[in-house]
Parts: structure tokens; sequence; C-alpha cells
């Protein structure tokens, strides 16, 4: 039996990608951000990369993305840039404020 | 029976006393602290000293809550008790673990936790001529940028006796103190001629690190830093709107903030004094400085 060879749909329909949480709260502090949440539990500190990798999380970009557009911004920064991203994204899971899920289909 | 109403962060404390020895115990700890005639209290105490035992007996909401024969230890916990209890009923403000002085009319914050040096500095500015508001609990009513403290005796550990010691006025101990081996409890006139304010407008937060190992160091924080680390200090969180989130982010984004590592107090305090005449100069307040 061939082996199943999966097609691009069947690609993008697996594709992790981060989420911002709804229910966080957000202060901009110049170029800082605070995450706050309601329940007064966590707060979370990002300066401006943070605050960027944040808006990055809106379900439209996995990991590689969001490492590639800010390479693009900061080339001068692009060597430190992929460990950044994963260091925060994974710092964000463990506060709880991201959620990582397959990436939903236009 | 005498019964002191105490009024602070928008709690009243009341605590009754009964004999001459908690009348004085009262006056040790609370001579400063403003009263009122405002009823009903959010907590109710009463303190007796029994006749034939000479025992100490707190009461709350009448019931027992403490019992001891040593006049020091119901000190040390009437200290820590009335700071738990207006801060657990206080909802108009932010109330902050912290110290508070004044400089020529100017409020410095110096939020931190145990340890962190805050009394020691407390009392070398004090000896310095800032007025002193607090060693230990702060206020700031909701939408102000007034600063109130509870002007309680300082509260000096163990570690910190031998640096206070020069301190002191030595006309004036040791009767005006009481210590326990763990602890010195210093009424601020144990310190000199001084005066306690009721609220200054805060200019200016200082978060104190002290360990003998650090060398001087001195740097500006930036307004999230400022904010991430005054929530750090917040005691009433749970009986505000939204924790108190909105007032202390309100609050970083207008007072300049520091955060000092010191090994020496005196390299703190003579910085802390530059900084504040720099303040006083400007007459406004000041954006937040880098140094180091």
């Amino acid at each position: 039996m061939e082996p199943t060879q999966r097609s691009d749909a069947d690609a993008t329909q697996t594709e992790l990608v981060p989420i911002r949480k709804d229910d966080y709260r957000l202060e901009q502090l110049d170029e800082e951000l605070l995450l706050y949440h309601p329940n007064g539990e966590k707060i979370v500190y990002l300066n401006q990369t943070g605050s960027l990798i944040w808006g990055l999380c809106d379900g439209n970009h996995n990991t590689e993305q969001i490492i590639d557009l800010l390479s693009q911004a900061f080339p001068e920064s692009a060597d430190a840039i992929p460990s950044d991203v994963k260091t925060t994204l994974k710092a964000f899971k463990e506060a709880g404020c991201i959620e990582v899920k397959p990436k939903s289909n236009p | 029976m005498k019964t002191h109403r105490l009024c602070f962060a928008g709690t009243i404390l009341a605590i009754a006393s009964e004999g001459e020895g908690p009348d004085r115990i009262i006056d040790f700890l609370f001579s400063d602290i403003p009263r009122t005639d405002l009823d009903p209290p959010h907590v109710t105490f009463r303190l007796i000293q029994e006749n034939k035992t000479g025992e100490f007996r707190l009461y709350r909401e009448n019931k027992l809550e403490r019992r001891t024969q040593s006049q020091t230890a119901m000190i040390a916990y009437l200290l820590d008790r009335t700071v738990y209890h207006l801060a657990n009923h206080s909802r108009t403000g932010l109330v902050f673990h912290g110290a508070a002085l004044a400089w020529k009319g100017r409020g410095i914050l110096l939020p931190g936790r145990s340890g962190s040096g805050k009394t020691t500095l407390a009392a070398w500015l004090l000896t310095h001529g800032f007025d002193y508001l607090t060693d230990e609990m702060t206020f700031i009513p909701l939408d102000t940028t007034q600063l109130q403290g509870l002007a309680r005796p300082l509260n000096v550990k163990k570690g910190s006796q031998g640096v206070l010691k020069e301190m002191l006025d030595a006309d004036i101990l040791p009767k005006e103190m009481v210590s326990d081996g763990t602890r010195t409890i210093a009424p601020p006139r144990a310190f000199g001629p001084y005066r306690v304010l009721r609220s200054v407008p805060l200019r200016l937060i200082l978060f104190p690190h002290f360990s003998s190992q650090n060398d001087f160091q001195m740097v500006g924080h930036t307004k999230g830093e400022n904010a991430l680390h005054l929530m750090g200090c917040l005691i009433n969180a749970r009986n505000l709107p939204d924790h108190g989130f909105s007032e202390v982010v309100r609050l970083a984004r207008t007072i300049p903030a520091y955060s000092a590592k010191y090994g020496q107090i005196d390299q703190v305090g003579d910085a802390i004094i530059k900084t504040m005449n720099t303040i006083v100069e400007r007459g406004e307040v000041g954006p937040t400085i880098r140094t180091a």
C-alpha cells in the first residue's frame, strides 16, 4: 500500500498557532505592555519586543512566521530573535495567556 | 476604660484599654495615629491586664486573641495586627507595604517586603531631616497622588540593630523603646526631633534592596516596571476594583521610580537626598531618570 500523501489543505488544518486569550486585559505604558487577568492572579510584563510578539499571537501566525516577521523588521537582532520568540511564547503559555490551537481555515 | 478609635486608609479600628499597663501600650503604639469619632468601627479590640497575674489579654470582637505576660510581646503582636486589620478593610485607596517619608513637603514611597531594608532606611532618613509618615504601611486614596502613612513606631529587626544604634538619640534610650531580642520597637522620637505628617504629595518611588554584599546601584524604572513592582507590594488588592490594577498603572505613569541596591546605607541615603532636592528645585514631578 502506497503511503498517503498529505495535501496542502491537510497540512494547514494541523498547523498550530498561538492565540491570545480574550480575558486578559491590556495596559500600554509607552512601549511596554502589562497583561492583567481579572482574577488578580497574574500580571505579565512585556517590553517592546514582547509587545510585538503578543500582537502577532492572533491565530494567523505560527512560531516560524512570527520569527520571520520580526527578523525582517529588526535585521540587526536577527540572531537573537528565534530564541527570544520561543522563550516569550513559552512564557505566555506558562502564564496561561495564550492557547496553542490548530489554525482555522478561512 | 478608655476607647481609642484609630482611623487610617478608610478603616476605623477601635481599641479599648483598661488599666495603666494597657493604657501605656496604647499610648506607645498609637499616639501619632489620628483618632476619629466615626462609628461603627470595622474592628474592635480590648486590651486588659489581669490584676493578680499581670498577664496581658487582647480580645477581638470579645474573643480572646492573645495572652502573654510580656508587655513587649503584646506590643509586638498589636503592632502587626493593627496593620493587618487596617489593610484588610481598606477599600478607598491603595495600601502598599512600604515606608514613607517627606522632604520639604514632598513624599517619597519606599515599597518593599520584610527584609528589603526599608525600616533601616526610613530611620536613616529620619535622622537626616526627613519628616516621618510610616515605616510599614502607606495609603494613597483613589484618584489622588496623596501619600499617607501609618505613623506607628519603627520596627527594627535584629540584623539592623547595630546600624540603628548609632542613629538613636542617647537621651531617649532606653526607656522609649522595647526590645525582645528579635526586634526593637522604637517610636520616631527615639531618633531625635521629628515631625509626623499626615498627608503629602507623592513625588518619588524608590524600591530598596539591601544586602551587605551589594555595591551601590540606583537605576530608574520604566513605567511598566514601576507598575509591576508596585502591584507586588499592594496588600489590599482584593478589596479594590480590578484588584487595584488601574490605579497602580495611573500612579506608575505619573510618579518617577528607581530601584536601589546598596550595602552601605549612607550611599542610598545621600542619593535620595540629592534626587529629592532636584525634585524640589524643579517644582514638579520629573521624568524617570536612569543612573548607575
